[in-house]
């Protein structure tokens, strides 16, 4: 019997067909696939978080912690479109922890010339910018964050990405050449990748104008697969590796993030999303003790759980994702566009009132196939929860060239 | 993204989840894992679409996606952490049939996983040396003595069984 046939007749009983149901799920696919282009990964946890996760918290969900006197929040919100100028579609896409400085992007429903940046001051659009130098075919640039000076990073995140930033209202490139720029704090650092495409490695820009310094990685295989989420005030950088949150601090330690520990389940790891008032927004995901999927996430079922970075304490926020949106979190979180969109602000949850419709009744028509009518994703919400961006969606035009998209701002009290 | 190139996508996706399915399940033998290789290769196939969709073999471009997400998965050793967290009681035995699936299925997952991935997509997906080379980047050559490589792994695993009860 040659190979071919031994082959053949040694396989053949695993020969078959998946019997359940298809558990894919198309249009998440696209939502995250729509983000994956402009924005990226993380990882997390130093040695110094781990220590502090496991030595004052042991390691365990600190859950229980006395809350700290609640700040008053906001209970009544108003909803307002940003103004976009000439452009008819309009993404919000990152704002500073304040709230005063919102950056979004256009869509360019069916054309195929680069979008626009746009950048809003205290609800007022004060720059309209196209970045020149974009490689043949490249949809355009996006600002991922903004700091509390107005100055914006980002990158163009399609196939050959370069590091771009905002500053004065002028567009250039960051140093260091093909990259992408995640994140910036007030005191102008800047944090993201750098390198060719599938090498690229986390770095840091010191200031706009600085050149990239590598961060630290662990000797691990899967430090390849990183990504980063935001860099704190005081210059913390959270990232994840291979899924997992991992933190740089300001002191030189760095290390994987410990998660808590979840009765009766195997915790697969947890997946930063959002920072807001020195805590960690994130999903944590666990399985069945005896589970066959990867031992990271998105695998497995999540939760929303918090993380303080000054203490090391941990707090569950929901067991129930669908509840509310993490407002700020990216393409690794399925935020569901809302009818009535709902936010996390702590561990409760504000209602905030919808846009008005974009599409009026008369002229409304189902939404393409495998697409919801529409609905709002809230891209943003300030340190005190006192504003919020995001954007209202309407498929009911009957096409996706029709799709309409307004950026809203909703200040609340 | 465009309307154009969105209704593209929608029409590739719908048309081939099936098959990236069958593909997905036959090189993991595990219709969850199978369920996550698929999501996981459409959503950055959404995200490279507007590039993709202009290559001329989009089925091999997805399927070589999908390859090496599975690829991906096993470097990243997730199938040692599940067996770490297998629970110490064993099952009840499965029923002969799918008992012979079973032992056949762990001798596979012992081999290196580019021999997994090269067996399953010769003899399972009946696809030549020629389609296997270009799916996995590697020339003819390599795929043949992977194919002799991971067949001798599992002779030394399972003995001499074909034909017979495992």
């Amino acid at each position: 019997m040659n190979n071919e046939e031994y082959g053949s007749r040694l396989l053949h009983p695993l020969r078959g067909e998946p019997a359940g149901p298809p558990a894919i799920d198309v249009v998440r696919a696209m939502r995250e696939g729509r983000r994956m282009r402009r924005r990226r990964w993380w990882t997390s946890g130093s040695a110094l978080a781990a220590l502090l996760a496991a030595g004052l918290t042991g390691g365990l969900l600190a859950a229980n912690r006395e809350p700290e006197p609640s700040p008053i929040r906001p209970t009544a919100c108003t909803a307002a479109a940003l103004p976009i100028g000439e452009h008819q579609n309009v993404e919000v896409t990152g704002a500073d922890p304040t709230g005063a400085w919102v950056v979004g992007t256009t869509l360019q429903v069916g054309r195929s010339a680069p979008t626009s940046i746009l950048v809003w001051h205290n609800g007022e659009l004060v720059t309209d910018v196209k970045p020149t130098g974009l490689r043949k075919g490249s949809a355009g640039v996006w600002m991922t964050d903004v700091n509390a000076s107005g100055v914006a990073v980002g990158g163009n995140f399609d196939g050959y990405p370069d590091p771009y930033v905002i500053e004065g209202g002028k567009i250039r490139k960051l140093a260091g050449g093909l990259g992408e720029a995640d994140a910036i704090n007030d005191a102008g650092v800047i944090v993201g990748k750098a390198g060719p495409p599938n090498k690229e490695r986390p770095v840091r820009w010191a200031s706009p104008d600085a050149d990239p310094v590598p961060l630290p990685l662990p000797e691990d295989p899967s430090s390849a697969d990183s990504r980063i989420t935001e860099i704190t005030p005081d210059g913390t950088v959270i990232g994840t590796i291979g899924g997992k949150a991992y933190l740089w601090r300001p002191d030189g330690t760095h290390g994987y993030l410990e998660t808590p520990a979840v009765e009766g389940r195997r915790v697969n790891g947890f997946e930063p999303l959002a920072l807001r008032e020195g805590w960690l927004y994130g999903g944590l995901y666990t399985a069945a003790p005896d589970s066959k999927s990867p031992a990271r996430p998105p695998h497995g079922k999540a939760a929303v759980y918090r993380y303080e970075l000054a203490t090391g304490a941990w707090q569950k926020v929901t067991d129930d994702p669908e509840q509310a949106q993490v407002a700020g979190a990216g393409p690794g979180w399925d935020n569901t566009m809302q009818a009535e969109p709902r936010v996390f602000v702590g561990l409760s949850v504000l209602d905030l009132p919808t846009h008005a419709p974009l599409v009026p009744a008369s002229a409304s028509a189902p939404a393409p196939a495998g697409l919801p009518p529409g609905g709002t994703q809230v891209n943003f919400l300030s340190d005190d929860a006192r504003v919020a961006a995001g954007t209202t969606m309407d498929f009911r035009n009957g096409k996706l060239s029709e799709q309409r998209s307004v950026p809203v701002i909703w200040r609340c009290r | 993204m465009n309307d154009e190139t969105d209704a593209g996508y929608l029409e590739y996706v719908s048309g081939r989840i099936p098959a990236l399915r069958r593909l997905a399940f036959l090189l993991g033998g595990d219709e969850h894992q199978a369920d996550d290789l698929v999501q996981e290769t459409i959503t950055k196939l959404y995200a490279k679409w507007p590039r993709v969709a202009k290559v001329e073999n989009v089925d091999a471009y997805v399927h070589t996606m999908l390859v090496r997400a599975f690829l991906d998965e096993k470097r990243r050793g997730w199938w040692r952490v599940s067996l770490r967290g297998a629970p110490p009681e064993r099952p009840a035995p499965p029923p002969a049939s799918s008992d012979e699936k079973t032992v056949l299925r762990a001798a596979l997952k012992r081999i290196p996983a580019r021999q997994q991935a090269v067996l399953v997509l010769r003899f399972l997906c009946d696809r030549s040396v020629a389609d296997v080379a270009q799916l996995l980047g590697c020339s003819e050559g390599t795929v043949k003595s992977q194919t002799s490589h991971g067949l001798n792994a599992l002779r030394r695993i399972l003995g001499d069984r074909v034909g017979g009860a495992l």
